[in-house]
């Protein structure tokens, strides 16, 4: 499979070769606020998607996002290159991210990701997919955090395991005890739908 | 073929895999997503050859990330999400803090004859939201304020904007586009107050109120949250805008 949704595989409109990462944080270091212009250009979504599957809420995951990147324009000057842009970048949400759920109450944050529901119009296609879709959201929701952001970050991201273990601060076996422990649990919670 | 293979395991549901079997197993996510070596991907193609069930598990796992792939919540809103930002940086490089969509607290010396419970729920109301909703609130509290707070504790370099939800406040609906109100600081001299805002394109209507406040008009089609971006954009302000709350360094949540 392809890395999807990788954010270095992101070339430019142009047919140009996408600019280097290390030389737009170091642009960004240097105070270029067009340069972080395109740097949330090619992560905003991403860091949105990514918060907003860890915390199921919109105004959460738009503060880790905004947070992030607020962390990236502070501390570009920082950034050694030791490891890629999008691994410290995403390092830094997945921190922001475990920072605002340990300081929320669970109430808090009851979840409220919208998922589309099928209309009175939709084919039956759509509407199994619909009902797999959100089932499937359901069961994601249930894993605990760290489960969830490296089944996020592998299956959805593209990250390579030595990666997410940078990413999420741990050994690259915990990260795979983490992601056997969720599909364990995705599969008895999905059942034959996983 | 490894022995586990040939002995039939269920290598999903068996933790004790010998140590090739599963050490590969653990690495199906990475197998699918594409990121192992060659070697590795080969030594994972190659148990898949020979054990059906490991084929079958990465069937699974590939089914499982293309559906998580596909239902990734599409985001929209990146451009005000970028004004914020950059409203932020701005902020930051002339000296002020900014924080977007989050309460914040602005500290002031306790200046007003209110009993504390009913101060503090004034307060509150200015730091409840950033939404134009509370534009209104805010606006009537500061008004409110400037009756009690004769001498509020500013820096010189904060600003107060302000818009009501309509582009104009009550009874001042006018032709020349969208009011603002901005609160300038006590010791800022009014002409000073005057020819900052008509350096971006604004125009004072009225003002100084007792406490401070001015109101001014924007002209031509500009909107009102033009407006407010250009003032943003020109000085240290404290804003209540839609999803943004500007507070001066050093006076974050308390």
């Amino acid at each position: 499979m392809n890395r999807t949704l990788d954010i270095m595989s992101l070339g430019s409109r142009s047919g140009e070769a996408p600019e280097a990462e290390i030389d737009l944080i170091r642009s960004i270091a240097e105070g270029d606020l067009a340069a972080f212009e395109r740097l949330h250009q090619r992560y905003y979504t991403r860091l949105m998607g990514f918060a907003l599957r860890m915390t199921q809420r919109h105004d959460a995951a738009e503060e880790i996002a905004s947070d992030t990147l607020m962390a990236v324009w502070r501390g570009a000057g920082n950034f050694r290159g030791e490891s890629k842009a999008s691994t410290w970048i995403f390092g830094i949400a997945y921190r922001q991210a475990m920072k605002l759920l340990s300081r929320r109450k669970p109430l808090d944050m009851a979840a409220e990701i919208d998922e589309e529901l099928p209309s009175a119009t939709t084919g039956e296609e759509e509407v199994e997919m619909l009902f797999q879709r959100h089932t499937l959201s359901n069961a994601l929701a249930q894993l605990p955090l760290e489960q969830r952001a490296t089944v996020q970050l592998t299956y959805v991201y593209g990250y390579r395991l030595s990666e997410i273990a940078a990413i999420t601060g741990c050994p690259e076996g915990t990260v795979k005890s983490r992601m056997f422990h969720a599909r364990n649990r995705l599969r008895a919670l999905l059942g034959g739908a996983s | 073929m490894s022995k586990a293979s040939e002995n039939g395991r269920q290598h999903d549901q068996d933790p004790e895999a010998s140590d090739v079997d599963e050490a590969l197993f653990m690495l199906i996510p990475w197998h699918v997503n594409g990121t192992l070596s060659p070697e590795e991907d080969a030594r994972i193609l190659a148990e898949a050859e020979a054990c059906p069930r490991f084929a079958a598990e990465i069937r699974h796992q590939r089914r499982l990330a293309t559906a998580l792939i596909e239902m990734e919540p599409a985001q929209n809103a990146a451009g005000a999400s970028w004004q914020r930002l950059e409203a932020m940086v701005r902020a930051e490089q002339e000296g002020v803090s900014m924080q977007p969509a989050a309460p914040a607290r602005r500290r002031r010396a306790r200046t007003s004859w209110l009993p504390r419970w009913l101060e503090d729920m004034r307060r509150e109301t200015l730091w409840l939201g950033g939404g134009l909703g509370l534009a209104l609130p805010v606006m009537a509290a500061l008004l409110l304020g400037g009756a009690f707070d004769r001498d509020p504790v500013v820096n010189p370099t904060e600003f107060i904007t302000m818009t009501t939800p309509d582009g104009g406040s009550a009874g001042e609906a006018g032709a020349e586009g969208p009011r603002l109100r901005l609160r300038a600081p006590a010791e800022m001299p009014e002409d000073a107050v005057a020819a900052l805002v008509t350096r971006h394109g604004l125009r004072v209507l009225d003002g100084p109120s007792t406490g401070g406040i001015y109101t001014l008009s924007a002209a031509g089609e500009v909107t009102e949250q033009e407006a407010i971006a250009v003032l943003e954009r020109a000085v240290p302000v404290l804003a209540a805008v839609p999803g943004v709350v500007v507070v001066p360094v050093g006076s974050g949540p308390e």
